[in-house]
């Protein structure tokens, strides 16, 4: 007889992405991701031009008793101004007048001090030191007669650097040695969150609409675990490979026209750590699949069951909180702890690795652990998923869970 | 000698501290139908579930066709669950042919009976809609659909007839009895104990996991009746006392006591004997529901 493990991967691969809220979620997902990126990148530039244009401000007055701004820059909005009472009084007449005073000593203390109306423009104003500063550094740099330092005031630096490798070769570093990072993390959360989501998603339903026990009494435990993980696998490669097409059509579509901000010579990759993120992402979802398989089982429906589940995410994404230290301190102490630690490991080693902070010992380690905590996984899922597959009103207590687990196996 | 489908040898059970079944045998025959009764929690469900390997049993011997289930069985074996339901969001024809795909069926047969049975049973216009968008009675239909979709040898049905409306429940029975002509062996669980009485051939009748009746309707039946017939007679009287019986005369009828270990077709044979000329004979038997409320007091 065919293997039915075959046709249980196959049936929820299909049943999985003829949903219309897959392709909702594969497509628009990464269109959401870019239209936020877009819009944020657009309201920094408008941003930067706002604080270059101080537009909400009718009259900005300056008083600067040590000359620090030649004359000619006073163009309206800005006015210099000798009585700074009288333009303090100008200032509670009209919530659009500004005054700003330099310090007796600016060129030395570089002090100066605000006045405006507590009902004036909350953005503008927040935004006046850089502008003030801004408009003095312009000043300022109008005076120097060599372009060269204007250019080096003014101008954009740009650098190169080049690593020696373990050999003594040199090599050119640039952003691409992020890029491993950034598309391993993005695969393994793809795997954990949305693939491992689905596999909730799957058991649960399948206890919550009853057809659970129809299917049992065909395949075995074992095969329709294993069938499933199968079936939602061809699901996340599937949205991977979309995501690829189109990210790749897209990179086309806009090299043509534009060219990158930042060069990026795709072979300066370090693909030999590339074998171990696959792996670890691997075990990743196989680890996190498990325990969806596990929390689906025991939850009583697809609501308590999501409930369940949370507290395994949270603790899952718990180093993006730390992520600040796992990138300066790569091999100290909390990023070795939260190495070894089941829930948080695939994360920490992909990003350790990524960064070609792993030493071997830790590597083999890595691989070790991740191996045992995907195996004693996969066996608390199985225990869990016979136990609580059948129990339909109310989820195994944990004495339930122990005492299961002690039986042995039945005499037949 | 009959050869027996299914076989449970001291069969136990327990969840924790509560047993569930304990040292329970039963045989069903080939082509035979058979019914499993008993009150809610008496561990009928159990037994089938250990009988399909969905739970494991911790003591004794649980067979179909000499063997212990395994998925080699699959193509033989239709199940119905007490705890139905199919996937919501996947389509009628789907369903089906997914079930049928798992017992082993190739991909185009499997699409072939899916589309039959659902002809048969008028949801060939909606073979395309998702279960969701079915009335209840529909989706019960595809879920029997799901049992009977191999044409199975053996059928392992619980409760076949819970949730049922009586259209729906004329259907199953006739599928049921269709199957039971054709040879199919028939096991299932029951409440409805006067369908058990019209269709099963042999019953076995569970309290708290405990075996408590086992045989055929009648023989069943027998064992709690009182054993007397009652005659009713158009010529003359028979015989007040003989060998095999006495009789308590009353104008045209008649109360036979028979004597120990006679049989009622040895009685109805000495009726025509001695010229009797009968108009009815009955058996004072209980129903078969009286039997059960009685046992189960």
């Amino acid at each position: 007889m065919k293997k039915n493990y075959l046709e249980v991967a196959k049936f929820e691969y299909l049943k999985t992405i003829k949903k219309k809220s897959f392709w909702l979620a594969t497509l628009f997902l990464p269109l959401f991701i870019g239209v936020i990126g877009l819009v944020s990148g657009l309201s920094s530039v408008e941003a930067a031009k706002q604080v270059e244009k101080p537009t909400s401000f009718s009259k900005i007055f300056i008083y600067d008793p040590q000359t620090v701004i030649n004359p000619a820059f006073f163009v309206a909005p800005y006015e210099s101004t000798t009585n700074v009472e009288a333009s303090k009084e100008m200032v509670k007449a009209d919530k659009s007048v500004v005054l700003v005073t330099l310090s007796d000593n600016y060129y030395n203390d570089l002090t100066s001090t605000f006045y405006y109306r507590k009902d004036a423009d909350f953005i503008g104003t927040a935004n006046l030191p850089s502008v003030i500063n801004a408009f003095v550094k312009q000043s300022a740099i109008s005076g120097i007669s060599n372009p060269g330092v204007i250019n080096i005031l003014n101008g954009k630096p740009t650098s190169t650097s080049y690593t020696y490798d373990e050999k003594g070769t040199l090599k050119k570093e640039g952003f691409e040695k992020y890029l491993l990072p950034i598309a391993s993390m993005v695969v393994f959360f793809m795997s954990v969150y949305i693939s491992s989501g689905f596999m909730l998603q799957s058991v649960s339903a399948e206890k919550e609409n009853r057809m659970i026990e129809t299917i049992l009494s065909i395949v075995d435990k074992k095969s329709l675990m294993f069938g499933k993980m199968l079936g939602l696998m061809g699901v996340m490669f599937t949205q991977l490979s979309t995501w690829l097409i189109f990210g790749f059509g897209i990179y086309k579509v806009v090299m043509s026209k534009f060219s990158l901000p930042i060069p990026i010579d795709f072979n300066n990759i370090d693909l030999s750590l590339l074998p171990l993120n696959i792996f670890l992402i691997f075990m990743g979802f196989l680890f996190f699949a498990a325990i969806m398989i596990g929390t689906g089982a025991v939850g009583t429906g697809a609501e308590d069951s999501r409930n369940l589940s949370s507290i395994f995410i949270i603790l899952s994404i718990f180093p993006m909180y730390l992520m600040q230290i796992l990138l300066i301190s790569p091999n100290g102490p909390l990023s070795i702890a939260l190495s070894y630690f089941p829930f948080t490991s695939f994360m920490v080693l992909l990003i350790r690795n990524s960064f070609g902070a792993l030493p071997t010992v830790e590597l083999i380690i890595g691989i070790c652990t991740s191996i045992i905590y995907v195996v004693v996984a996969m066996f608390l899922a199985l225990k869990l998923f016979e136990l609580g597959c059948l129990m339909f009103n109310r989820r195994p207590s944990f004495k339930e869970l122990i005492g299961y687990l002690r039986i042995k196996k039945n005499i037949q | 000698m009959a050869k027996f489908s299914i076989k449970i040898d001291n069969f136990s059970k327990t969840f924790g501290a509560i047993k569930a079944v304990q040292d329970l045998s039963f045989e069903v025959a080939d082509g035979e139908v058979f019914a499993f009764l008993g009150t809610n929690g008496s561990g009928k469900t159990t037994t089938i579930r250990c009988l399909l390997k969905i739970y494991q049993a911790d003591e004794g011997k649980l067979l179909i066709n000499g063997k212990e289930y395994s998925e080699e069985l699959n193509s033989i074996i239709g199940y119905l669950p007490e705890e139905r339901g199919l996937y919501r969001d996947v389509s009628v024809i789907d369903i089906l042919s997914y079930t049928a795909r798992l017992r082993g069926i190739d991909a185009n047969e499997a699409m072939k009976r899916s589309l039959e049975y659902l002809d048969m049973v008028g949801l060939i216009l909606h073979k395309d809609k998702q279960i969701s968008q079915l009335s209840s009675g529909m989706q019960q239909k595809v879920q029997l659909g799901t049992a009977l979709i191999h044409n199975p040898e053996i059928l392992i049905l619980d409760e076949p007839f819970k949730g049922l409306d009586p259209v729906n429940r004329q259907l199953y029975v006739d599928l049921l009895t269709e199957k039971g002509k054709k040879g199919a062996t028939i096991l299932y669980s029951t409440h409805v104990i006067d369908e058990a009485q019209k269709m099963a051939d042999r019953l076995l009748i569970i309290k708290d996991g405990v075996r408590l009746e086992y045989g055929s309707v009648n023989e069943v039946r027998a064992r709690h009746g009182s054993k007397n017939i009652y005659i009713e007679f158009g010529s003359w009287a028979p015989a007040e006392k003989n060998d095999l019986y006495t009789a308590i005369i009353t104008n045209k009828t008649a109360e036979l006591i028979p004597n120990k270990d006679v049989t009622e077709d040895e009685i109805l044979k000495n009726l025509l004997e001695q010229g009797v000329k009968l108009i009815s004979f009955n058996l004072d038997y209980p129903s078969l529901n009286q039997v059960f409320i009685e046992i189960m007091k």
